[in-house]
């Protein structure tokens, strides 16, 4: 069986505050386990993941990052090159949400790229009791020129969408990325993940 | 007639003139007959040894009434010549005369030797020694001046000189044995006393032993002698023993002063407080000087008729004059340097010090043992404000000092239960409450957790104290001030020298040093600011100017023995050979052993600074010192041409163990060592991700590079990975692909 050659390489960044479940959504996406004990994580933490978007093979390389101040490490090393960043917030916790800006600051400060796509996302909408509602996560993800999803990486809610669709504008962003240029197609070829996984994804 | 007359007159005037003639020619045989006469007696006397006393009575009578014949006769002449005007005969004659009065004056000269010579025997031996120095002196100036250029003419002058200086040095001998039987020092102890003991003879005339001693000019010897000798001998007593007891005893011949102290000295005496000790030596003084005064040195030195110039000089005058200055001296480095106080508090107790200095001074001049304008005593107690902060700032540089050149080793902690010694508030007025927005945190200006040495401590304390001390006393203050400056700056100059040996060899006292310069800056910061409100407002009270020297000063050494560290860490490392050739076992040993001797140190260095230096400084020294290990090994594995699985499989084990002690370096509890690693040594990534390569597939590897987006291009370059990636891995097709990939 003849394998579809990767178009490219992406560098993804999973930030945002301890405890909203960063690593949860990776590890769902990666490997679709869940784990409720997750430990915290510990500086950095590297997947790889092949995507196929649009009948295009993406390989993803997401960086993931520690949330807790005590366990991070060289904060710039790991902002370099990267094209994506997925911005994760909880929605039972407002605190998590106020501090979106603190990480955006962050990100403007080191990140390389300056079109680099951002993804926010409100994890954990499989519990109750949600101090964040969706309307609140979709202005703010409007004013910063950002895709917006609600998931739970327990459920398996909108997680996989979540990556496509932040893949998806990466490739449909001109200059982010570059590629042999052989196998880059066109249109929505591999159907509708998106609706069919009811994500709301907003520019 | 008139011719007659004239005849007449020319017959008298041959007349008279032959009378003379005839008188003349006596004459001058009377004297040949003296002349050889008085040769006869002086030669009798002094070559023969002749007595004749009689004799040469009996010829002075005849050599006056040769005088006075003499004198007749010239009168008669100088008649004659009135009437004979011009003459030559009586011109011989006059001229002869001339000669006679030469002679005789001569003569007159010798008997007079004589005389001296025998007034000063006979005086010197009866004891009337003034009057013989007198004759004495006299004669000399006889043999200086009148007869010295006829010394060859005349033989018997050189006997006579000769005698002259016999008799002399005998008068000398004399007095000189008088002096020194007279005035006897003794010293002598027993079990319980050192006794000194002056005695002076009371049976002679001491007043005429002394004008001898002068006349003859050996006066200033002997006084210079026993000057001496009060120097030595009674002043230390009077200035260094508070026990001193001083008797003065007549015996039948002579008067005693005795100076007893105790053999053993009891302890008591320094309780009795060396600042109260002024009082004893002065009043010990004043009683040796009195008892002196009484028994030799009242004595006026000079005679009668030099008086009128010198007016009554003593020879306690004398005695001031030659130790006088040397023992105020030492009055005031002892006596009086002790009595000034070392605390502010008791510094108005000195008025009864300037009392009783006052009173002393006064009693001195009255004895003459001072001059009168003689007034440095008096300035010195005077000036009591510049004695005190002298002595107070001696007193505590001397402090510091010991402070500094001691052992450093002893070390207490710093930390928020043991707080700094009470400090006086900054000003006295209300503060003005400040509320910034944003409220720092309450550790912002504190001094971090660590240790530093107990001396170091004891200094800062001491500089609080004393600045504390300056604010108390107008006067003083500003000199107190330059004192705790220069302690600082001591600090400065003292301690990197006195212990730069073990600065350099000793890890932990650079620690203490680096802390203990940190926290003197620390107090530097804020110590002019507490004090300047209480000190004269002209002068600006600051240490801000020393921080950064101090500061650089503790970093330098740190650095220092970093670097230190660092070079024997690497000079370990050499020890491996590069983990080449790790398949043969001898290899494998130096590996281990020189990654052994690398955790060792690192273990060691942990145990002695973790618990010394501040939780940062500790993480960022051994930060360093592990990165330099990490890349030296790093790069050794990178630079290895080939390295075969077991090989890769021992370096693994290698990297691991050493993992291991470096995470547990720089973790506290609770920490993450690899968090800790990666924050506190740069090229840790690099580490992590050859450990990585040197246990993943091909595949494992190309995802972790993830065409330059993965970790592991954050940590290698492409060639240092594909030079890896070769020695690691043969030669396959699956290499080739990945090689072409990492670009």
């Amino acid at each position: 069986m003849e394998e579809q050659e990767i178009l490219t390489t992406l560098k993804i960044l999973i930030i945002g505050e301890s405890g909203v479940g960063k690593s949860s959504l990776l590890l769902r996406f990666t490997e679709d386990t869940f784990d409720p004990e997750q430990a915290a994580t510990i500086g950095v933490d590297f997947k790889v993941k092949t995507l196929t978007v649009d009948g295009n093979k993406t390989k993803l390389a997401i960086w993931d990052t520690a949330g807790q101040e005590r366990f991070r490490t060289l904060t710039p090393s790991y902002y370099r090159g990267a094209q994506g960043v997925i911005l994760v917030y909880d929605v039972c916790s407002k605190q998590s949400f106020n501090k979106l800006d603190a990480w955006l600051n962050e990100l403007e400060t080191f990140s390389t790229k300056h079109d680099m796509v951002k993804m926010l996302v409100g994890n954990k909408i499989d519990r109750p009791n949600h101090e964040v509602t969706k309307d609140e996560g979709l202005k703010f993800a409007r004013k910063h020129h950002m895709l917006f999803i609600e998931a739970s990486a327990k459920t398996n809610d909108g997680v996989q969408c979540a990556f496509e669709e932040l893949v998806e504008k990466i490739i449909q962003t001109p200059g982010l990325w570059e590629t042999s240029g052989k196998n880059l197609t066109l249109g929505s070829k591999g159907g509708e993940p998106g609706a069919g996984q009811g994500c709301y994804c907003v520019v | 007639m008139a011719s007659f007359v004239e005849k007449i007159l020319q017959n008298a005037g041959m007349m008279e003139k032959k009378l003379i003639n005839e008188k003349l020619e006596l004459l001058t045989k009377k004297l040949t007959e003296l002349e050889a006469e008085i040769y006869q007696l002086v030669k009798t006397k002094y070559i023969s040894y002749y007595p004749c006393l009689e004799a040469s009575e009996s010829l002075c009578q005849r050599v006056q009434d040769i005088n006075n014949e003499i004198y007749s006769l010239e009168q008669k002449i100088k008649q004659e010549s009135n009437l004979f005007s011009v003459n030559s005969e009586f011109c011989t004659l006059n001229q002869e005369l001339v000669n006679s009065k030469q002679i005789f004056s001569g003569l007159q000269y010798l008997v007079e030797i004589n005389d001296l010579l025998q007034t000063a025997k006979e005086t010197t031996s009866d004891g009337s020694l003034t009057e013989a120095a007198n004759a004495l002196n006299k004669l000399e100036s006889y043999f200086k001046n009148n007869l010295g250029q006829q010394k060859e003419k005349i033989t018997i002058l050189k006997t006579l000189e000769v005698n002259f200086k016999i008799q002399k040095a005998t008068l000398e001998t004399v007095v000189c044995t008088q002096w020194s039987d007279s005035i006897k020092w003794i010293s002598s102890s027993d079990s319980e006393f050192k006794v000194l003991t002056l005695s002076i003879a009371t049976d002679r005339n001491l007043k005429d032993v002394v004008h001898g001693l002068q006349a003859c000019h050996i006066l200033e010897r002997h006084m210079k002698k026993f000057a001496e000798n009060f120097q030595k001998l009674v002043l230390p007593l009077v200035l260094e023993e508070p026990e001193l007891a001083i008797e003065s005893k007549s015996a039948s011949s002579s008067r005693e002063l005795r100076l007893k102290t105790p053999n053993s000295k009891k302890g008591s005496v320094d309780c009795v407080g060396e600042e109260q000790m002024y009082k004893t030596v002065f009043a010990n003084l004043l009683l040796v000087l009195e008892h002196l005064n009484s028994m030799l040195l009242k004595i006026d030195f000079q005679q009668k008729d030099e008086l009128q110039q010198g007016s009554g000089q003593t020879l306690m005058n004398w005695l001031g004059e030659e130790v006088a200055s040397s023992f105020l001296d030492s009055l005031k480095q002892t006596v009086l340097a002790k009595a000034i106080p070392s605390n502010i508090k008791d510094l108005d107790g000195f008025r009864s010090v300037i009392d009783a200095t006052q009173i002393l001074q006064d009693k001195l001049l009255t004895l003459g043992f001072l001059q009168l304008d003689d007034q440095s005593l008096m300035t010195y107690v005077q000036n009591i404000n510049m004695l005190f902060a002298n002595k107070k700032s001696q007193t505590i540089i001397e402090k510091a000092r010991d402070l500094m050149t001691s052992n450093l080793f002893e070390s207490l902690a710093v930390n928020d239960t043991r707080p700094l010694s009470e400090l006086p508030p900054l000003s006295s007025g209300p503060l003005k409450a400040i509320v910034p927005e944003n409220v720092l945190s309450e550790n912002t200006f504190k001094m971090p957790k660590c240790n530093i040495s107990q001396n170091i401590d004891t200094l800062v304390q001491l500089a609080y104290e004393t600045m504390c001390e300056a604010t108390g006393s107008e006067e003083c203050a500003i000199q107190m001030f330059y004192s705790v400056r220069s302690m600082f700056e001591m600090f400065c100059h003292v301690v990197p020298t006195h212990h730069a040996h073990s600065l350099k060899t000793v890890p932990q006292l650079a620690a203490l040093h680096h802390n203990n310069c940190m926290y003197i800056a620390h107090h530097l910061m804020t110590m002019g600011h507490q004090f300047a409100p209480k000190l004269p407002r002209d002068y600006s009270v600051t240490f801000v100017d020393l921080i950064q020297q101090i500061r650089k000063n503790g970093i330098d050494v740190m650095i220092a023995q970093v670097q230190r560290q660092k070079d024997l860490l690497m000079e370990y490392l050499d020890g491996s050979e590069g983990f080449s050739n790790l398949e043969t076992e001898s290899n494998i040993e130096k590996a281990k052993k020189s990654v052994g001797q690398v955790v060792f140190q690192l273990e060691h260095l942990k145990k002695i600074w973790k618990p010394v230096l501040p939780i940062n400084n500790y993480k960022k020294a051994l930060g360093q010192l592990i990165k330099s290990v990490v890349t030296r090994v790093v790069d050794s594995v990178i630079a290895l041409e080939d390295i075969a699985q077991d090989a890769s499989q021992r370096i693994l084990e290698l990297l691991t163990s050493l993992e291991k002690v470096c995470g547990e370096c720089l973790t506290s509890p609770g920490e993450v060592a690899s968090v800790e690693l990666t924050r506190h040594c740069l090229s840790w990534p690099r580490f992590t991700e050859l450990k990585l390569v040197l246990n993943s597939s091909l595949t494992d590897i190309a995802d972790r590079w993830a065409e330059g987006k993965g970790p592991l291009a954050s940590a290698f370059t492409a060639m240092e990975l594909k030079k890896l990636i070769r020695a690691l891995f043969q030669n396959t097709e699956r290499r080739g692909n990945l090689l072409a990939l990492i670009k």
